[in-house]
């Protein structure tokens, strides 16, 4: 019987979900990607509104797909959707944003159900732009709401950093 | 003062009582602090948690952490019970409870605490002066390199490093080298190195971490004193293996003694000690009294996460 597990990527608009799966996936990433036509215009030409898919065969019996949320809250309704029975959250921060801290906050907010049964892991894209928030600011947030998950500086497009953010949750896993 | 946790996975029950304890707070600012589940004496927390029965067994078993029950009805078999919804007059009653049963335990149990890992030699006055604001110079009188503590940085001799490692004729100095001195600088001295091209510019927590790593008999290891991380280390620009990780993740949620870690089955003291120093090195260590974790992420079955692991990285974990 065939067995498909999965990760979830989420975070903010921009923050390079997209990316992050592409570094990753066997196939063509799929994409419900649209034209924007509201603040997001600013960033990109085109947002994921429904989720980006991507997959990596693990043996012959067994696929990990890889999800990518869409950014913008107002789609909240397939956080949950897309989350269900993952192993994990990949949590995307774009640094460059006015307040990364608080963008972080309503990931964490929406998906506390989902964490606190598996595990997240905090990835800081756009640092390059913007080194504030410091990784430090995020660890103490993150203390605060009793949540140590691991916080990286990622370029999305590296698949060596994005790998490590797999490998984390993997850790995370292992041991509990 | 009593540090309380507040471990509510509903979301609509954790607002009332973070407002709860806010109004109260105003009422007696010094009775109690909020604070993280690592840090607190009691965790208010609801029967259905997935890690309550972890935190009532350990409670049990060393006197560790009180579980507050935040339910309907106290059904007498927990102790400490904070009533659905929460009332600042319950809530007041409880602190009361909880300030009691650690004067009691505190005068019964006093729980000396020691440091973990302490680095000796040269290597405790480099972490001392990269604690500080100052400008340092470390040398033995053939090879000198400087820091920048406030601004983070390092200029090294090139030949001493190859990208994120150390070059060997490093690792062999910090090492071996009996004569290594650590003194203030003028600011100048550090300039001139960092501009110039013989020097490599490098982050003061690389440079702390390689340090720890690959001089880890110049530190001293408390191997009974539980000790935990304060937070991940940045694996980004630290390099590691992928054992650190899995220590990471162990020591991010609980304390733990090198001892017990040492008794893991996937644990070598060859890897252990390394990771623990580097860790020190950069000020990641805390010491703590022994927690045991309240982990509420369910298991996940070991032979997909070796899939995943074997199919990204090529081999098992080690």
């Amino acid at each position: 019987m065939e067995e498909s597990i999965k990760i979830v990527f989420t975070g903010t608009v921009g923050a390079g979900k997209t990316a992050a799966i592409r570094t990753l996936s066997d196939i063509p990433v799929v994409s419900t990607d649209v034209d924007v036509t509201d603040e997001v215009k600013a960033i990109k030409d085109t947002t994921t509104v429904a989720m980006d898919y991507g997959e990596v065969a693990l043996d012959e019996q067994t696929t990990l797909a890889l999800y990518g949320t869409p950014g913008q809250e107002r789609f909240r309704y397939m956080w949950e959707i897309l989350s269900a029975g993952a192993l994990g959250v990949i949590i995307m921060i774009d640094n460059s944003r006015p307040d990364p801290i608080s963008d972080l906050d309503i990931y964490l907010e929406n998906f506390a159900p989902f964490i606190a049964e598996s595990c997240a892991v905090v990835a800081v894209t756009h640092s390059d732009i913007s080194d504030s928030p410091s990784l430090q600011d995020f660890h103490r947030y993150l203390g605060s709401k009793q949540m140590p998950c691991p916080v990286f500086q990622v370029d999305a497009r590296d698949r060596e950093q994005v790998l490590l953010l797999i490998d984390s949750m993997m850790a995370i896993l292992d041991v509990a | 003062m009593v540090k309380l946790a507040i471990r509510l996975f509903d979301r609509s029950e954790s607002s009332h009582v973070e407002m709860v304890v806010r109004q109260l707070h105003n009422r007696v600012k010094d009775g109690f602090l909020l604070t993280s589940v690592a840090e607190a004496d009691a965790i208010l927390i609801s029967p259905n948690d997935p890690g309550f029965e972890t935190l009532l067994n350990a409670r049990k078993s060393a006197a560790e952490k009180c579980p507050v029950v935040y339910s309907d009805a106290n059904t007498g078999r927990y102790g400490f019970f904070l009533s659905k919804p929460a009332t600042t007059a319950g809530l007041l009653k409880l602190l009361e409870q909880l300030e009691r049963f650690a004067a009691d335990r505190t005068q019964s149990n006093p729980v000396p605490r020691k440091r973990a890992v302490t680095p000796n030699g040269y290597v405790t006055a480099v972490v001392e002066a990269a604690a500080g604001q100052g400008y340092f110079c470390i040398g033995n009188g053939q090879d000198s390199l400087y820091l920048n503590a406030q601004k983070r940085k390092a200029a090294v001799p090139v030949y001493l490093v190859s990208g994120k490692q150390l070059a060997s004729r490093f690792a062999a100095l910090i090492k071996s080298s009996p004569t290594v001195a650590v003194k203030p600088c003028p600011a100048v001295d550090y300039e001139e190195a960092a501009s110039d091209s013989d020097f490599q510019p490098m982050d003061l927590d690389l440079l702390l971490w390689l340090l720890g790593a690959n001089s880890h008999s110049r530190f001293d290891i408390a191997t009974d004193q539980p000790f935990r991380l304060k937070n991940w280390p940045d694996f980004a620009r630290l390099p590691y293996k992928r054992v650190y990780l899995k220590l990471a993740a162990l020591l991010s949620g609980q304390a733990m003694t090198y001892t017990q870690l040492l008794n893991r089955p996937d644990v070598t003291d060859e890897d252990l000690r390394p990771f623990v120093c580097a860790c020190a090195a950069i000020g990641l260590l805390e010491e703590s009294e022994p927690v045991i974790a309240v982990s509420p992420a369910r298991s996940t079955n070991k032979k997909t996460i070796e899939k995943i692991i074997t199919r990204f990285f090529g081999r098992s974990r080690g």
